[in-house]
Parts: structure tokens; sequence; C-alpha cells
């Protein structure tokens, strides 16, 4: 073994992966998140650009209510311990307090990226027939080279034909998941990314929590991912469960790969029961920027209930699935009440007992039993450390409780309180 | 023991398997070991480990092989290490060497032997349908008129 050949074989081995890696982006017909069925002429559509456009975007965060209560910022599982905080507020403060909160919610709701899936294709780097069965398996080699991130890694595989090939996708992101681990994200997907499990998965509408692992499992490039999303998509669609997907950071996508597809009159009685109508003609916006159509344009200054009722005009087709749509545009009708209580069931399920809470704190039932202390506020005198409304110490004094300090000192002057009555 | 060199640097080091299984389950370690006159190979004496190759296969029917090609370019090309057999076949089927021979060299042992092993079960066969047959034959008055 001489050090020339070596050297040979190794510069004729690294051009040609790169290479056919870089052939294997270029080339490329229509888009995995079209499908086949709807569309006709969806060829050169380059997804990920079009999802990362000004407008696109702008209309996918519009859609993309922010619901802090009952979504972003509601009660969940975590392995940080955190205690509830309570404060007396100003409306002013609160206000403010709101407006922050919704900055961070902001944060929170960044979409998934909407990726073209890799290609799942394999190269052939050379062919030894004199190799054949040497060995019953296969041999999977994978570079951990320092300097070798997740997505250039070196993974190549040696068949028992004696052919080496590059790793298809799923053999790529398998051997990162081996070699360099990280928690939550076991080598093997989990069984809930497949059929049986993920029905009953979906069926007790825990779709955020599923689509938020995978997520954190795949890369936004992984056909898996893709594939997956996907039928979560569907799924949500079919059975027009559109209250789980909601103000999460799915959202952006779930209406990108309907407007896509041609598939929104669903989403838009969805958005029409409830009488949003700014929604409604976002929507139809966002599928016509999608999606642009010279025959069926919107004209600069068109209000948005000429646009919905364009569209409904263009689209006779969808009248028996918009119905609720129709009776808010004709005859001014929001489904009822009770009709929304059924839809955020699940949801609401889970938060029932913060919920019974969910009544404002005020100076005047701190003390009772509807305040923070509950029942047990019967048992022990409630002491308020700060007035409300009173400027710039109670800021700080605030602050101080937020750390702890006020509960300590009104505990202590319970003791002392006791004490005397001993 | 008082060391009179520093391992890392001194003569020529050699890259080879070491075994770091347990009971029933090899594992090898692909590492780099110091100058022969050093001493015998043994855990406390490895200069690096640059990769590991599982020998059993998982699941999919894989064997898994990591290497940090990396460092082994440096120690086979800056410090011209002697490499072991099995690692030079693992590299020779991971492309970055030409093919050891003795891969060629089992692929055709094994070659042989699932032939041998195909005839042999051709021949079995052969010699089972042979038997049903006669049994047939012989089995098929006997059942016609039954004592």
């Amino acid at each position: 073994m001489n050090t020339v050949t070596i050297q040979t074989s190794m510069l004729k081995l690294k051009p040609k992966i790169s290479a056919f890696t870089r052939l294997s982006t270029e080339v490329r017909q229509s888009s995995q998140w079209v499908k086949a069925s709807g569309s006709s002429t969806t060829d050169d559509v380059n997804i990920e650009k079009l999802f990362v456009e000004k407008n696109v975007q702008k209309l996918l965060t519009d859609l993309t209510d922010i619901d802090l209560e009952h979504k972003v910022f509601r009660p969940r599982r975590t392995s940080i311990q955190q205690r509830s905080h309570f404060a007396l507020m100003t409306d002013e403060r609160l206000e403010k307090t709101r407006e922050r909160m919704r900055e961070e919610a902001r944060r929170f709701l960044q979409f998934v990226p909407v990726k073209e899936p890799r290609q799942e294709t394999v190269q052939t780097l050379a062919k030894d027939a004199e190799l054949k069965d040497f060995d019953t398996s296969k041999f999977v080699f994978t570079d951990i080279t320092f300097d070798a991130t997740d997505q250039d890694r070196t993974v190549v595989v040696r068949e028992p034909d004696g052919t080496l090939r590059t790793a298809n996708p799923e053999e790529h992101d398998r051997m990162n998941r081996t070699y360099y681990q990280k928690p939550n994200r076991p080598v093997n997907p989990p069984p809930l990314f497949s059929d049986p499990y993920l029905q009953q998965a979906l069926d007790k509408n825990e779709h955020e929590f599923v689509l938020d692992w995978s997520c954190w499992f795949y890369e936004p490039d992984d056909p898996a991912f893709v594939r997956l999303s996907q039928l979560i998509f569907d799924r949500i669609n079919e059975t027009n469960k559109f209250h789980v997907i909601t103000s999460t950071r799915h959202f952006g996508s779930f209406v990108f790969y309907l407007a896509l597809n041609d598939n929104i009159p669903k989403l838009l009685n969805y958005f029409g029961s409830f009488g949003r109508l700014s929604d409604c003609a976002n929507l139809i916006r966002l599928q016509k920027a999608v999606k642009p159509d010279w025959r069926v344009t919107i004209a600069q200054g068109d209000s948005e209930e000429k646009i919905v009722k364009d569209f409904i005009k263009q689209n006779a087709r969808f009248r028996d699935q918009i119905g609720d749509l129709l009776n808010f545009i004709n005859n001014g009708k929001v489904k009822q009440d009770q009709d929304l209580e059924k839809q955020t069931f699940g949801v609401r399920e889970r938060v029932g007992r913060m919920d019974r809470r969910k009544a404002r704190i005020t100076s005047a039932n701190v003390r009772g039993v509807e305040g923070p202390l509950a029942e047990l506020s019967e048992e022990y005198p409630v002491k308020v450390v700060k007035s409300e409304g009173s400027g710039e110490r109670d800021a700080v004094e605030k602050k101080d409780e937020g750390r702890g300090k006020g509960r300590w000192r009104s505990r202590d002057q319970n003791s002392k309180e006791d004490k005397k009555k001993d | 023991m008082r060391k009179l060199v520093i391992p890392k640097y001194y003569g020529r080091p050699s890259i080879g398997l070491a075994l770091l299984g347990c009971t029933n389950r090899p594992f090898y370690h692909v590492c780099v070991f110091p100058d022969r006159a050093l001493g015998r190979r043994y855990e406390g004496n490895i200069l690096e480990q640059v990769g590991t190759f599982d020998p059993l296969p998982n699941q999919k029917n894989e064997k898994l092989v990591a290497l940090n090609f990396g460092r082994l370019k440096y120690w086979i090309g800056e410090r011209n290490a002697h490499i072991s057999v099995p690692v030079l076949e693992l590299l020779g089927l991971s492309g970055l060497f030409p093919i050891h021979p003795k891969s060629f060299i089992r692929a055709k042992d094994n070659r042989a032997l699932i032939a041998d092993q195909q005839l042999k079960t051709v021949a079995e066969a052969a010699e089972a349908e042979k038997i049903t047959q006669e049994q047939d034959s012989s089995g098929a008055p006997s059942t016609s008129h039954p004592q």
C-alpha cells in the first residue's frame, strides 16, 4: 500500500460525491408539496422561495391568530418547576404586560420551514462484482470527522453484492441519530409516527404534540417529515379539526399546503363560521398569491367582503362545503357559542383546572375564595403587601415579590400574628 | 514505570481494532496504538480512538462502522502508521483504500460455500421427492386393501 494510490482514490471519491449531491438539488421537476391529483401545470414551482416571499409570509402571520391563554401559554408539562405568579396591576400595566406576552408569543410561533424533501435516489460510487457475498449484511460507513455537520456528513453503504453507494436520506439521518444523540430523539422513528398509534394520537387531538416531536426528530427536508406532516394536515382537513392547529407554529405551513393544493374551502368555512371576514379574505389572497391566475385576480381597492364574494362566485363547486360562510355573508349569522365550546373541547379539557381560576383577580376578591389561595384563604389571613396603582415604587416591589421576597414577608407577619394569639 | 519517551510521538504507531465489548457482545474500537517497542496492545496504551466497528448486524441487517477520516489521514499520511489487516479491509470496503485482497478471498470462499449449500439442498429436495413418490406408490395399494 503506497501513499500515492491512497491519495488518488480519495481524490476521486470526494468530488464525485459532492458533484452528485449538487446535481440532485438542481434536477427537480415538480414539488413534493403539491399533490398530483388536484393540479395541472405545477412544474417549476420553487416552494422554498415561495414560502419565504414577503407577502406570503405576511399573509401567513396575519392568518395565525395568537391565542395566549388557551394555546401559546397554556399550562403544559415541562421539566422546569415554576410557581404561578399573581400580581395586582393597573389597567395600563396589564395592557403592557399583555403586549409583552404577545411579543414573546410571536417568537414561539415562528413557522416551521417548508422545504423540498431531499432526493431519495442514491448514487453508485463503485461496483465490484468480485466482492459479491463478502458478507451477509450491509456495511454502513459514517464519517465522524469533527468538522462534518449533520447535513454534509459523508455516509456510504457497501451492499453485500459489492456495490458502494451513497446513503439515502433515511440511512443518513439514522446514522446521524446513532452517532450524535440528542434527548428525545431515538435512533429509530418512534411508533407514534406510524399509523395505528398516529391515528390514536390524532383522535385525542394531540396534533400539536405529534407535529412538534416530528419537527424535533426529523430534519425539515427529510422526505419522511414531509410525508408525515402532509398526512397530519390532510387528516386535520378531512375531519375539520382546525382548532387544534390554529395559533401554533405549524399553522403557517398547514395553510400554505392547503393553498398550494387548492384545498381551502373547508378552512374558509371555518373562518366564516366565526365571522372572521378578514381572515377569509387573507386566505383567498394567499391562495391567489401562491397560485397566480390571470383570469381571477384581486383588484387593488377590493374590500374584504368583495374578495370573499367574488371567490364564492368563481368557485361555485365549493358551495356545499362553505355553508357556514354563506350563512354569515348572507344573513350575518355566526355559529352559536355552544358549537364553539364543542369545538374547543379537547383543548379546554386539558386546561380545565386553570379555567376555574381564570376569573380576573382584583383587589376586591384577592382575599376571598376567588383569589389565588382559594379554599385556603378561609384558614389563613391574606395580606397584600402593596396597594394597587401607586406609581414607581410599586413596580420595584413587584419585582421583589416575583423573587419570593414578598411572599416570605407576609409569611413572617402571619407567624408573628400566630404568636400573638398564643 | 518511568517513561523514557512520549508514546504519542515515538516510533511508528499502528492502527488496529481493540475489542471493547462484554460477554457475548463483541464491539470494536478502531484505535491508534504506539510503537511496538513500547509493549503489548492493551486498553491503557491506546493513543487515540479513530472509529468504531459493530460486528453484530442491527435490525436492518447493517453492520455499522464509524471512521474519523480526518484523523485517519493524519495517522496514515503524516505518521506513516502501520495498519492491521482487519482495518485495511474496513478501509477498503469504505472506498478510502483499494479493496484488500483478503476481502476478495473471503467473498470467493463464501460464494463457493453458498454454491455448495445450494447443490446440497437441491439434492436433498430431489431425494425427499423420490422417497415420497416411493411411499405413495407403495402406500396407495395398502390403503385400498385394508387388512
